[in-house]
């Protein structure tokens, strides 16, 4: 028993930091644009498409595949910035909402058309290995996948908090007026954002390609969850959206003891709705919504 | 709203919407088309759902996502009422709008203290909710096999004249085009009564609508609850005419579609509504010989309307016509003055 609980403990971890990894990126958007990203779940689904044809078709390495697939999912999301987003910058807040969904309409018929609509897989030679840590014993691509998630959450971290880019970033999300007026060019931190974001969503895809099956369609259910977590977390707070990331991960893994595994997917939103009963503006809110 | 608008124009607006019915009516003998009817139909249908969203979107200004959840609980209520208990179809409607707009009720108790985006993502995970219901409680709903062998509305019998039956296509285009037409009656009701004035009031200010003593709390509600029951009529209609309905076609991003109806409409505006939901309906059939291409040019359909109207039909006829008129010339002075 001891050991089952450990392992779903692991195994909570890892999901976990996928969700945080492709939450951050909804965060990011949304502190700086105040724009809920519908089409974040495609730029995920562009990133592990980008690792399955660039590992298994091309036969590239597999540190070069996740690397494809952060320039990949990277040049979606700038140039989704520059196409949609950037044309409603002053328009009422309902309408860059709707746009996001006409690009994920979009971008998943596109898939559909060119990737044609049959589920793929791919295996990285870490899948068959197993790492016994402890007493418990898994397969090593989701050790990879941990630290990689657990190294860019911290890379991300430090950018944000450190760095001057970081720090244009946190002041436009503050106020661009402001920030324009100190001299900070509004535009090249908001294309950076979008290109940090997707880059997280475009290796999360890449990561999770060899454990979860690759088809045109699954960004849906990651979007959903990752906005649940956004708004646990508190909308654009990246600590909050890192704690609310792991604990989904960890209610999903541990829900199996305590309800039918048909239902797991409902426990993002049960836990979103009752830390928002609890705590409506999330668990680490920065700022209260204004009114829309 | 009708009463500050001049008389000429409220006459002009009669004029029209008795015209509107007129080609309504005349519709299917014009069409002479079984597939065109059927579409038409389904217009029918998607008009009362985007005119319940349009109650909580348009006239108070909350984004729920939660609505093609109750529209999938009308249809599942409606149908298993009939199927399980032998109800008739006349009982089953209204019993799965009031059943709907009771679930809307609850979830509006629940995520109305939250604004804007909270709101819009709380909804949101209460329409997955359902969805994973309509999916997993197998026994009751049959799951992802579809509930299927749905009678059609049973007939109504009329002492001395007979029955009339709703077997054929035309009978259940005239039982949706009245059901469209009470539903577009009580909206425009809703909008002009002092309910539609609090309505309004919160959606331009909600804390100025609060100073001014209206309970907005107990508003909004009645908003979740009078959209909800919208949508429960829907969802009864749909599932007595295709006769077969599945979670599927409850999923959350079926609410886009609504959603995107009310606001190329212009929120909040009764007849953009009905266009849009009519245009929105029948464009991806038109659209039919583009194949593949289809969902793709609707995707980008939506960017390009939200890039150019960004306030809809009504927002477009309104810039070009109500402008250009005397009355309107006098509210843009008023708008500037203030």
């Amino acid at each position: 028993m001891g050991e089952y609980l450990l392992t779903l403990l692991v195994s909570g971890l890892v999901t976990g930091s996928v969700y945080t990894v492709t939450a951050l990126g909804l965060t990011m958007v949304y502190g700086i644009l105040n724009v809920m990203n519908f089409a974040h779940g495609e730029v995920f689904m562009v990133g592990a498409y980008c690792g399955y044809f660039l590992f298994a078709v091309l036969g590239m390495s597999y540190p070069v595949a996740i690397l494809g697939a952060i320039a990949g999912a990277a040049a979606t999301g700038v140039l989704m910035e520059a196409v949609v987003f950037r044309p409603l910058r002053n328009a009422p807040q309902l309408s860059p909402l709707i746009a996001s969904l006409g690009v994920s309409i979009f971008l998943q018929n596109m898939a559909l058309l060119l990737w044609s609509p049959t589920p793929r897989m791919f295996n990285t030679p870490f899948v068959d290995e197993v790492v016994r840590i402890f007493v418990i014993s898994m397969s090593m691509q989701r050790v990879i996948v941990f630290i990689v998630c657990a190294l860019l959450i911290a890379a991300l971290y430090f950018v944000v908090q450190k760095t001057a880019l970081g720090k244009s970033m946190r002041a436009v999300a503050l106020d661009p007026e402001a920030a324009a007026l100190m001299g900070i060019d509004n535009r090249r931190v908001i294309v950076a954002t979008f290109a940090i974001g997707s880059g997280l969503a475009g290796v999360a895809g890449a990561l999770v390609g060899p454990i979860l099956i690759i088809n045109p369609f699954m960004g849906i259910p990651i979007i959903l969850k990752a906005f649940a977590i956004v708004i646990m977390g508190g909308f654009g707070s990246i600590q909050g959206t890192v704690v609310a990331g792991f604990i989904l991960g960890l209610a999903e893994s541990f829900g199996i003891l305590i309800i039918p595994s048909a239902y797991i997917d409902t426990i993002a939103f049960v836990l979103l709705i009752g830390t928002l009963l609890v705590r409506p503006t999330g668990l680490f809110a920065e700022r209260l919504e204004e009114n829309v | 709203m009708s009463g500050t608008e001049p008389f000429r124009i409220s006459v002009a607006r009669g004029a029209a919407w008795s015209a509107a019915l007129a080609v309504a009516v005349a519709l299917p003998w014009i069409l002479n088309s079984n597939y065109y009817l059927q579409l038409f139909i389904l217009a029918g249908i998607n008009i009362i759902l985007a005119l319940g969203l349009n109650i909580v979107l348009g006239f108070t200004g909350l984004l729920s996502l939660g609505h093609a959840g109750l529209f999938g609980v009308g249809a599942y209520c409606s149908a298993l009422l009939v199927m399980r208990t032998g109800l008739s179809f006349w009982l089953a409607l209204p019993a799965s709008a009031a059943f709907a707009a009771l679930i809307g009720g609850l979830i509006g108790t629940c995520s109305l203290r939250l604004r804007g985006h909270y709101l819009a993502i709380a909804t949101a995970g209460f329409g997955i909710i359902i969805y994973q219901v309509f999916l997993n409680w197998i026994s009751l709903t049959k799951g992802a096999a579809a509930l299927g062998d749905i009678p059609e509305p049973n007939p109504i019998v009329i002492p001395g004249v007979g029955a009339l039956t709703f077997d054929t296509r035309i009978s259940m285009y005239f039982l949706v085009l009245t059901m469209t037409a009470i539903a577009i009656l009580v909206s425009g009701r809703i909008r002009n009564s002092r309910i539609g004035d609090a309505f309004f009031s919160i959606r331009e200010d909600e804390v100025a609508a609060e100073v001014m003593g209206i309970p907005t709390f107990r508003y909004k509600l009645l908003a979740f609850v009078l959209s909800a029951a919208y949508a429960g009529v829907a969802g009864s209609l749909y599932a007595h005419y295709t006769r077969i309905i599945a979670p599927e076609m409850f999923h959350l991003f079926e609410t886009v579609t609504s959603l995107v109806m009310v606001i190329t409409g212009g929120l909040g505006s009764i007849v953009g509504v009905v266009v849009a939901s009519i245009f929105f309906t029948l464009m991806p059939e038109v659209m039919r010989e583009l194949n593949d291409y289809r969902m793709i040019a609707y995707g980008a359909l939506l960017v390009v309307v939200m890039i150019f109207l960004p306030e809809g039909l009504a927002g477009l006829v309104k810039q070009r016509f109500w402008r250009g008129t005397r009355a309107g010339k006098r509210q843009e002075a008023a708008r500037g003055a203030a």
